[in-house]
C-alpha cells in the first residue's frame, strides 16, 4: 500500500510536473530567502564572536576617572568568575608625517585579553617599537622599518607632576595589526587636531613612564564559550559586573586615599619649600643691594679722586710750559746776538780772505818771475858754454848778441824783484808764507768760533723741544690715565645701573615666582578640596562603538528577512491553494471511488500531502543551501567594507532550515489540507459526478454600464474571467507585484546610494579640499592665511570655517556631529548648499535666528524645524539655540552656525581652525602634488584631504550593490515566472474544453490566445501597479533598514527605477505569454469532443 | 465514442486533415487544407453543435452566441437566433442557469448565429432526456427546414433516422449504406 501510493506519488508528480515545479520554485525562493536573510544576522555575529575569541577581546573594561592601578588588578583578580585581568594605557596622539599631522589612539597592547590580528610583520618587542593598523600605512607612505615621531601629551602621576607619558617619542613600525577593538571605521573623537581619530598605534607597556592604566580589561570564565550577542553570555557578563561594582566602592575609597595623601603631602613639602625659597631669595637680594650700595660709593670716590689728580697735572703742566716759554725767550736773544757776532766775524773772515788773496797772487808773481829769472840765468850760461865752444865768429857775434839781450832780460827781472820785496817790506811782511799762515789760521778760528756758537743754539733749541715734548707726552699720558680711569668708572656706573635693574628685575620675578608658587599652592590645595572620589565604570562590549554598530547592523538585517520572504510565502500558499485544488479537482471522481470504496479521508488525502510535502521538503532544502551559502555571503560583503572582520562563517542554522521549511509547509500543506478536506466534505456519489462548473457571474464593472458598454466583447469575457478565480487573481497580482517591487527596490537602492555621493561631493559639499590648520586663527593672520593659499594658482576660492565636534544633549543620543561655524557666511553658499532635499530650490542662508541642522540628524533625534536643542560645544559648555532650518545631506551629521551666534550663545571669540577650498578641475596625480606642495609650503597647516578619496571608496560599494540588485532582479523573474507560468498552466489545464471549443468555433491561434493572454496580461499589469507602490514602500523601508546611523540614503525614487520595474517585469511576463501562446497552439481541439468528467 | 463517428466530426468539422483519402464540402477538398485554411473553414463554413453543448461557463447565453458571430463575415443577430430558439427571455442567464435543454439551445443558436453552410451536431440529444431532445431535434429540423441550412446530426440513436433527409450508416468505418428520405416523418411522430 505504501509503496504503491508512493508510485502513484510518484507518477503524479512525473505527469503533472509543472505544477511540481512551480510549487517548488516559489517554495525555494521564499525558503531560500528567509533562510538566507534570517542567518546573515547569526552568521555575522558568529563570525565576531569567533574574531573574538580568538583574539580574547575583553569581556569587560573599567575605566576610571581617577586612573586605575596594579592594587586595582589584584582586587580585580579576586572577583569571582574572572579569568583575566590586564591593565592598558590609552590615549589621544598627534603623529606627524612630514607637515601633516594625524591623530592616533594610542594604546598599550595586550599579550592575554585584546590580542591584536597581525596582518604584516611582526608584534612590538621592545620600547622602541610599535605596531599600527593598516590604513595608516596606506594613509602616510610609511612602511614597516620606518619610525615614526609620537607627541603625547604630558600626564599627572600619582604624585601630581606633569610629566611625560612615553619613555620613548620616536619608535619603529615593525607591524601592521587589526584591533578588535576598532572593528568600524569610527575611531572616535578626540580633543586634539581636526577631531576626530585617523588611526590607531599600539605600544608595548615598557614605553609607557607611568605607574597608572586607563583601562583594565577583564575577560569572564566561560564567556568565550558563548556566543557573544547571546543572552545568556549577557547574563554571565552581567553577574560579574555587579561584582565588580561591589568591589569598586571600595577600590574607589583606596584610590582616592593614595591620590589624596600623595597630594597633601605634596603640598605640605611645596609650603615649606616655598619659604625657604622665599628666606632665601631674601637674602640674597639684600646681599645684591648691599653690593650694589657699596660699588656707588667707590665710584663716587673715584670720581674724586680724578678730579683732584685731574686739577694736580693742571697745575703742574702750567708750570712747566712757563719754564718752557722762558727758556724759548732766552733762546731767541741769544740767537739774536750771535747773529750779530756772525756778521762781524763774517766780515773779518772775507778781509782776511782778501788779504790772502792778494798775497797769494803776489806769492804766484814773485814765484813765477823768479822762475822766470832762473831761466833766464840757465839759458845765459848755456849761451856763455855756447860761446866758448862756438868756432866761427860769426857765431860767436850772434851768441853774443844773444848773451846781451838775455843779460838785459835778467836785470830787468831782477829789478821787479826787487820791487816788489821792498813794497812788501813797506807792508811789514818780510816773511810772505808765513803771513799767509797766519790769516789763514786767523779765518780759520774765526770760521770755528762761528760754528760753535751756531751749535750752541742749535743745543739749546734741542733742548728746548725735548722739553716741550716731554711735557706734551706727560700731559698726553696723564690726561689718559685720568681719561680712562673716568671710563672706568663710567663703566662701573653703567654697571651698577644694569646691576640695580636686574635686582629689580630679580625682585619683580621673585616676587611673581612666590606669587604663583603660591597661586599653585592654593589651587593644589583647592584641587585636593575638590578632589572627588573616582568613578569607577563598569563598561561591556556594547560600549565599543565598532562592536555595538556591527550587532545594530545585523540585527537590521534580520528585520529584512521578515519582509522580503513573506511576500514569496504568501505567494507559496496561494500557489498550492490553486495547484493543489485544482488537482484535487482534476481527481474528484477518482477521490469519490475511492470514498465509495471505504477509503478514510486520510488515505485519500496521504497522496496529494505527499505531493506537496516532497515538492516543499526538495524546494525548501534547496533554498536553504542556496539561501545559507549566498545571502549571508553577499550581506557580509557588503558590511565589510564598514567593518573590518574575517570572512563570514556561514553555518547551517537548523533553527532556522526548520522554521523556514515549517513556514512553507504550513502555506502548502495547510492549503493542500485545506484543499482536500473541502473536497472530501462531499459524498462519494457527488464526487463521482463531474463537478458542476463554477457559475458564471457578473462581475461589478457591469454594474457600471458607463465602462461595460464601451468594452468589445473579448474584453467582458476577460474581465469575468480575472474576477472569476479570485485566488488565482490574488496569487498572480501579489507574485507580479513582488517582482516589480523587488526589481524597483533593487535599483532604488542601488541608485540612492550611488546618488549620495555626487550629491553630497558634488551639489552639497562644493569644495575639494579641506585643509586643517595647526591653530586657531583670526583676523589678519586667518587673511594672510586664505591670501596664501589663494595664491596657489590651482586654488580658486576658501572659506575658512571653525569645525568641532558638539554633543546634542538629548536622552540616547550619542551621535558625534560636526559644528561648522563659517568666518564668511555669506560666502558659504559657493561651498556648501543649504537646501530642502524636496525642494532644491529652497537654499537657506544662515542667519543669528538659529542653526541649520542636517536631514538624518533631525530623523534620529526628533527635532523639527522651530525646536530649541540643547548644544555642548568642545569645550563641554551647553547653550540653547534655536533650529533655523533642516538641510539636505547624506554623509556624517553637520549644524552650521553664524559666528555672531556663536559668539553669542557660548559668550566668546570663535577663530578658524579649518579652510575649504574650492580647486580647478585636478587629476588624482595634481592633488597628490597640490597636498604635498600645500604642506611642505607652509607651518601652519597639518592636514590636506581631498573629497575625491572619499568618492573613491564608495565606487567599490557600488560594485557590491550591483550583487545586491542582480540577487534582487534574479529572484524577481524567478517569482513572476513562476507565478504567471502557474497561471497559465491553471488556465490551460482548468478550461482545456473551453479553449478546445473555441478553436472548433474556428478561433484563430492569436485569437486564441488573446482569449487568454488578455488575463494574464490584465492581471500583469494590475500586479505592477500594485508593484509601484510596493516598490515604494519596499524601498523606503529596505533604505531605513539599511542605513547606517551617519548616512542618509536619498528616500526619493527615481522615474527610472519604476521603468525598470515595469520593463523588466514585462520582460519576464512576454517570456511567459510566448510559453503560453505555444503550449494553447498544442491544444487538440479533441478536448472539446471528450465528455465531462 | 465510437471511432467512426469521432473520425467524421473531425475531418468534417475541420479539426485536422485527413492523412489518406478525400472530403470534399461544398466542392472544395478540404483533407488538402493547411491549417489556417482549416480554421478559416470551422470559423465560416461549419457550426458545431456538441454533444456536451459546450458552453463557456463565464458568458451568458447571448454572450455564447456572440462568442461565435463575433468571427465570422456574416453572422446572424444573436437576440434574434435566441429569440428563434426559444430563449427570449434566457439571454443574460449564464449557463449555470439554464436546464440541460436550454444549454443546448444555446449551443444550436451559437451554430446557427455563425451562418454556417454546414451544421454539424455531435449527438445532440445525447445528454438530454426524452423530452428536451425532442424539441431540440425539432428546432434543428426547423432551422433546415426555415433557414435553407444543410444539418448533419451523428448518432448512435438509429430511431432518429426517419426524421431525416438522407441517412448515412457507418460500420468499422466504412459507409455501408445510403438511403433517401422522400418523406421524412415528423419528430412528434418518432419514438425511441
Amino acid at each position: 500500500m505504501k509503496t504503491a501510493l508512493i508510485k502513484d506519488g510518484i507518477k503524479e508528480i512525473k505527469n503533472s510536473y509543472k505544477r511540481f515545479i512551480s510549487i517548488l520554485l516559489i517554495v525555494l525562493l521564499g525558503v531560500g530567502f528567509f533562510a538566507g536573510l534570517r542567518a546573515a544576522s547569526p552568521d555575522m555575529k558568529e563570525t565576531l564572536d569567533e574574531y573574538f575569541d580568538s583574539l580574547d577581546v575583553m569581556d569587560i573594561q573599567v575605566i576610571s576617572t581617577l586612573g586605575l592601578t596594579d592594587d586595582d588588578i589584584d582586587a580585580i583578580k579576586n572577583v569571582e568568575n574572572v579569568a583575566n585581568v590586564e591593565g592598558a594605557y590609552q590615549t589621544d596622539a598627534i603623529v606627524s608625517v612630514g607637515e601633516e599631522e594625524f591623530v592616533v589612539k594610542l594604546e598599550t597592547f595586550s599579550k592575554e585579553i585584546n590580542k591584536l590580528n597581525l596582518v604584516d610583520g611582526r608584534l612590538p618587542e621592545n620600547e622602541n617599537e610599535c605596531v599600527v593598523e593598516e590604513n595608516f600605512l596606506l594613509g602616510t607612505d610609511y612602511s614597516i622599518g620606518d619610525s615614526i615621531e609620537i607627541e603625547a601629551e604630558d600626564v599627572t602621576n600619582d604624585d601630581g607632576e606633569e610629566v611625560k607619558l612615553l619613555k620613548n617619542n620616536e619608535v619603529t613600525i615593525v607591524g601592521t595589526v587589526k584591533s578588535p577593538l576598532y572593528i568600524s571605521t569610527d575611531r572616535g573623537s578626540t580633543k586634539l587636531g581636526s577631531g576626530m581619530i585617523d588611526y590607531y598605534v599600539y605600544i608595548p607597556k615598557e614605553n609607557i613612564d607611568i605607574d597608572m592604566y586607563t583601562n583594565i580589561y577583564i575577560t569572564v570564565n566561560g564567556a568565550k564559550e558563548l556566543n557573544t550577542t547571546s543572552n545568556k553570555y549577557d547574563d554571565t557578563i552581567e553577574a560579574v559586573k555587579d561584582d565588580l561594582e561591589a568591589i569598586s566602592e571600595e577600590r574607589r575609597e583606596a584610590r582616592y586615599n593614595e591620590l589624596y595623601e600623595s597630594a597633601n603631602s605634596k603640598i605640605q613639602d611645596a609650603e615649606k619649600e616655598l619659604d625657604e625659597e622665599k628666606s632665601k631669595a631674601k637674602k640674597e637680594l639684600a646681599d645684591a643691594q648691599k653690593e650694589i650700595d657699596d660699588g656707588k660709593r667707590e665710584i663716587e670716590d673715584g670720581k674724586a679722586e680724578i678730579e683732584s689728580n685731574r686739577n694736580i697735572a693742571y697745575s703742574e703742566f702750567a708750570a712747566a710750559e712757563e719754564k718752557i716759554k722762558q727758556g724759548k725767550e732766552e733762546l731767541q736773544e741769544q740767537k739774536e746776538n750771535f747773529e750779530k757776532q756772525k756778521a762781524d766775524a763774517e766780515k773779518q773772515i772775507e778781509e782776511y780772505q782778501k788779504q790772502l788773496e792778494t798775497l797769494k797772487e803776489t806769492q804766484k808773481q814773485l814765484k813765477t818771475l823768479e822762475s822766470n829769472l832762473k831761466i833766464a840765468n840757465e839759458t845765459l850760461e848755456s849761451l856763455n858754454n855756447e860761446l866758448q865752444t862756438a868756432e866761427t865768429e860769426e857765431e860767436k857775434n850772434a851768441i853774443q848778441v844773444q848773451i846781451n839781450e838775455v843779460n838785459i832780460k835778467v836785470q830787468t827781472l831782477q829789478k821787479t824783484i826787487e820791487q816788489i820785496e821792498n813794497e812788501l817790506e813797506n807792508q811789514g811782511i818780510t816773511n810772505i808764507s808765513a803771513t799767509i799762515k797766519t790769516i789763514e789760521n786767523g779765518i780759520k778760528t774765526a770760521k770755528n768760533e762761528l760754528s760753535n756758537g751756531e751749535n750752541k743754539i742749535e743745543e739749546a733749541e734741542k733742548e728746548l723741544e725735548v722739553a716741550q715734548e716731554e711735557l706734551q707726552s706727560t700731559k698726553n699720558s696723564t690726561y689718559y690715565t685720568l681719561n680712562e680711569a673716568e671710563k672706568e668708572i663710567e663703566e662701573a656706573e653703567k654697571e651698577l645701573k644694569d646691576g640695580e635693574k636686574e635686582l629689580e628685575k630679580a625682585r619683580k620675578e621673585f616676587e611673581k615666582e612666590i606669587e604663583k608658587a603660591e597661586e599653585k599652592l592654593l589651587k593644589a590645595k583647592e584641587d585636593l578640596k575638590e578632589l572627588k572620589r573616582p568613578e569607577w565604570y563598569v563598561l561591556d562590549r556594547n560600549t565599543n562603538t565598532g562592536y555595538a554598530s556591527y550587532v545594530q547592523d545585523t540585527d537590521r538585517v534580520a528585520s529584512l528577512a521578515e519582509v522580503f520572504p513573506v511576500v514569496f510565502f504568501l505567494v507559496a500558499a496561494l500557489m498550492s491553494l490553486t495547484s493543489m485544488a485544482r488537482m484535487v479537482e482534476e481527481e474528484r471522481v477518482q477521490i469519490g471511488t475511492f470514498k465509495a470504496l471505504g477509503y478514510s479521508k486520510i488515505q485519500i488525502s496521504r497522496k496529494y500531502i505527499i505531493y506537496a510535502l516532497i515538492a516543499t521538503v526538495v524546494g525548501g532544502i534547496i533554498g536553504i543551501f542556496i539561501g545559507f551559502n549566498l545571502i549571508p555571503k553577499i550581506i557580509a560583503d557588503m558590511y565589510a567594507m564598514v567593518y573590518e572582520v574575517p570572512d563570514v562563517i556561514l553555518q547551517f542554522n537548523w533553527n532556522i532550515a526548520t522554521l523556514g521549511i515549517a513556514a512553507a509547509l504550513i502555506c502548502t500543506l495547510g492549503s493542500t489540507i485545506y484543499t482536500c478536506a473541502r473536497q472530501l466534505r462531499h459524498n462519494p456519489a457527488t464526487l463521482m459526478r463531474p463537478k458542476s462548473p463554477k457559475p458564471g457571474k457578473r462581475v461589478i464593472l457591469e454594474k457600471i454600464p458607463f465602462i461595460w458598454k464601451r468594452f468589445n466583447f473579448t474584453a467582458k469575457v476577460t474581465a469575468r474571467n480575472v474576477f472569476r478565480y479570485k485566488k488565482r487573481f490574488m496569487m498572480t497580482i501579489i507574485g507580479v507585484c513582488g517582482c516589480t517591487s523587488l526589481i524597483i527596490a533593487g535599483f532604488a537602492l542601488r541608485d540612492s546610494i550611488s546618488r549620495m555621493i555626487p550629491k553630497q561631493y558634488g551639489e552639497i559639499d562644493k569644495y575639494n579640499i579641506g585643509i586643517s590648520l595647526k591653530e586657531e586663527k583670526y583676523g589678519d593672520n586667518l587673511t594672510k592665511i586664505e591670501e596664501e593659499l589663494l595664491s596657489n594658482e590651482q586654488i580658486t576660492n576658501v572659506l575658512s570655517v571653525n569645525l568641532q565636534s558638539v554633543k546634542i544633549i538629548k536622552d540616547d543620543n550619542n551621535q558625534s556631529i560636526q559644528l561648522i561655524v563659517p568666518n564668511d557666511i555669506t560666502k558659504l553658499n559657493e561651498f556648501i548648499t543649504l537646501r530642502g532635499r524636496r525642494n532644491q530650490d529652497n537654499t537657506y542662508t544662515l542667519d543669528n535666528s538659529g542653526v541649520v541642522i542636517t536631514e538624518k540628524l533631525s530623523q534620529l533625534l526628533d527635532i523639527k524645524k522651530g525646536d530649541t536643542i540643547t548644544l555642548e560645544n568642545s569645550d563641554g559648555d551647553r547653550s540653547e539655540v534655536q533650529v533655523a532650518n533642516i538641510t539636505e545631506n547624506y554623509i556624517m551629521h553637520y549644524i552650521y552656525m553664524t559666528p555672531e551666534l556663536y559668539n553669542e550663545i557660548y559668550d566668546t571669540r570663535i577663530e578658524s581652525n579649518y579652510v575649504y577650498a574650492i580647486t580647478n578641475e585636478l587629476t588624482e596625480k595634481q592633488e597628490d602634488e597640490l597636498g604635498k606642495k600645500l604642506l611642505s609650503n607652509s607651518d601652519y597647516i597639518s592636514g590636506v584631504s581631498f573629497t575625491s578619496s572619499t568618492e573613491d571608496m564608495f565606487a567599490t560599494v557600488m560594485d557590491n550593490m550591483d550583487t545586491v540588485v542582480w540577487v534582487l532582479i534574479i529572484a524577481a523573474g524567478l517569482l513572476a515566472l513562476v507565478v504567471l507560468y502557474n497561471l497559465l498552466n491553471a488556465n490551460i489545464s482548468e478550461r482545456i474544453r473551453e479553449l478546445a471549443t473555441i478553436k472548433v468555433l474556428g478561433f484563430y491561434d492569436k485569437e486564441v490566445y488573446s482569449y487568454i493572454g488578455r488575463e494574464t496580461i490584465i492581471l500583469t499589469i494590475i500586479g505592477i501597479i500594485v508593484g509601484l507602490f510596493g516598490g515604494n514602500v519596499l524601498t523606503t523601508y529596505v533604505l531605513k533598514t539599511c542605513e547606517l546611523d551617519i548616512t542618509m540614503f536619498d528616500p526619493d525614487i527615481q522615474i527610472l527605477s519604476y521603468v525598470l520595474g515595469i520593463v523588466i517585469t514585462v520582460v519576464f511576463a512576454i517570456i511567459v505569454n510566448v510559453v503560453t501562446y505555444f503550449s494553447l497552439k498544442k491544444i487538440d481541439m479533441i478536448e472539446s469532443l471528450k465528455s465531462v468528467e | 465514442m465510437a471511432l467512426e463517428k469521432r473520425q467524421l466530426l473531425i475531418y468534417f468539422g475541420g479539426m485536422d486533415s485527413a492523412t489518406s483519402g478525400v472530403v470534399i464540402i461544398d466542392g472544395k477538398n478540404i483533407s488538402k487544407f493547411k491549417k489556417k485554411e482549416l480554421t478559416k473553414y470551422r470559423r465560416e463554413d461549419i457550426g458545431f453543435v456538441f454533444q456536451f453543448y459546450n458552453l463557456v461557463p463565464n458568458l451568458t447565453a447571448l454572450e455564447n452566441v456572440e462568442l461565435a458571430t463575433q468571427i465570422c463575415k456574416h453572422p446572424l443577430n444573436p437576440k434574434a437566433i435566441l429569440e428563434k430558439v426559444g430563449l427570449k427571455n434566457r439571454l443574460k442567464n449564464f449557463p449555470s442557469q439554464l436546464s440541460g435543454g436550454e444549454q443546448q439551445r444555446v449551443a444550436i443558436a451559437r451554430a446557427i448565429a455563425k451562418n454556417p453552410k454546414l451544421l454539424l451536431c455531435d449527438e445532440p440529444t445525447g445528454a438530454l432526456d426524452y423530452k428536451t431532445g425532442k424539441q431540440i431535434l425539432q428546432l434543428l429540423q426547423d432551422t433546415c427546414r426555415k433557414e435553407k441550412m444543410t444539418v448533419v446530426i451523428i448518432t448512435h440513436n438509429s430511431a432518429l433516422t426517419p426524421m431525416a433527409d438522407r441517412v448515412i450508416h457507418f460500420k468499422n468505418g466504412t459507409a455501408f449504406d445510403i438511403q433517401e428520405n422522400p418523406n421524412p416523418t415528423p419528430i412528434s411522430e418518432i419514438e425511441w
